[in-house]
């Protein structure tokens, strides 16, 4: 078992160092994550809490693959089900979906670069955001996004590429990348 | 020497080239230039870029321990810091500087005088002189 394993496990028996160097590790990885896919920083935060309750009460049998794997999981799927609560919400109350966009990323992006590179992934859609939010902030395999996904994995490698590749183009026009 | 197009060092870079004969290709190629070194580093800058961003950190909550987990755990602790406890105490004993004990005499069974003791008082033995004494012993012979 790997230290990020036994932090993990030392955490869910009450061990408040533990604790906080798994939130250390983990958080704002996280917290982008749940960022990119709500599009609220309210809400991501609140994505990102969930998912250490959840995640230091699940019953876990085994710990194969990665804290950082297991984690991006959680969020991911709780960050889908915040996203579409507000879009439900927000039909049924005939209202439409508030611009989360900037001003979203102003409060919780202290670096214009992490901006720009930010909005750049909020122009994807949402197969090729997903796709790339879960390799880079989830930390997962290739393999394992194509199981979250439940897409072929060709497909999977297929919409990094090309979402890494809009990424690129973007930052180049905003002078953000050479 | 033809040099690897942007794709192909951009596929290189995520790892999602199929194709092992492309892979072993393109690194046959980076192996001998320098050039295409350079800009695959570029590219792995961009990469670490666009997978890099950190927002605002707010403290979280620490979230209450499983139950099961905190009672187990509450217990093996318990019951380590227990047999610690006995191991040192032991160890401590032993090393311990130990003071002579004091024994109250109510515990002192004296033994009873023997016949040629029992001739002499207290007062023979701390009023006589050392001659006097002397010659006591010289006369038990």
């Amino acid at each position: 078992m790997n230290s990020d394993w036994e932090c993990f496990i030392r955490a869910r028996r009450g061990d408040e160092t533990a604790w906080r160097a798994l939130v250390e590790r983990h958080q704002a990885r996280l917290l982008a994550l749940a960022l990119f896919i709500t599009g609220s920083a309210t809400a991501a935060d609140d994505v990102v809490q969930e998912t250490f309750v959840r995640a230091l009460g699940a019953n876990i049998k085994h710990s194969t693959g990665t804290v950082q794997g297991f984690l991006g999981t959680i969020a991911y799927r709780l960050a889908l089900k915040e996203a579409k609560r507000v879009r439900r919400n927000a039909k049924l109350d005939g209202l439409d979906l508030p611009d989360h966009g900037q001003n979203a990323l102003d409060g919780i992006l202290n670096d214009e670069r992490d901006r720009l590179v930010a909005k750049a992934i909020e122009t994807l859609d949402a197969e090729h955001r997903d796709v790339l939010v879960l390799r880079f902030y989830g930390g997962h395999s290739y393999e394992e996004i194509a199981s979250i996904l439940q897409a072929p994995l060709g497909t999977v490698k297929s919409r990094i590429f090309y979402a890494v590749k809009s990424c690129r183009q973007i930052l180049r026009q905003k002078g953000v990348l050479e | 020497m033809t040099h690897s197009s942007e794709d192909e060092l951009l596929g290189y870079a995520l790892e999602v080239i199929a194709s092992d004969k492309e892979r072993a290709g393109i690194a046959a190629h980076l192996a001998m230039c320098s050039e295409c070194r350079a800009r695959l580093e570029n590219l792995q800058k961009d990469i670490d870029i666009i997978g890099g961003v950190r927002p605002r950190q707010r403290v979280l909550r620490m979230p209450n321990p499983r139950p099961g987990e905190a009672t187990t755990y509450a217990i093996l602790k318990s019951a380590a810091l227990i047999i610690l406890g006995i191991f040192v105490g032991l160890g401590a004993s032993n090393w311990a500087h130990r003071e002579p004990e004091f024994v109250s005499s109510a515990y002192i069974t004296l033994s009873p005088l023997t016949d040629s003791l029992k001739a002499y008082t207290v007062s023979d033995a701390t009023d006589v002189s050392v001659h006097s004494y002397e010659q006591v012993l010289e006369q038990r012979k």
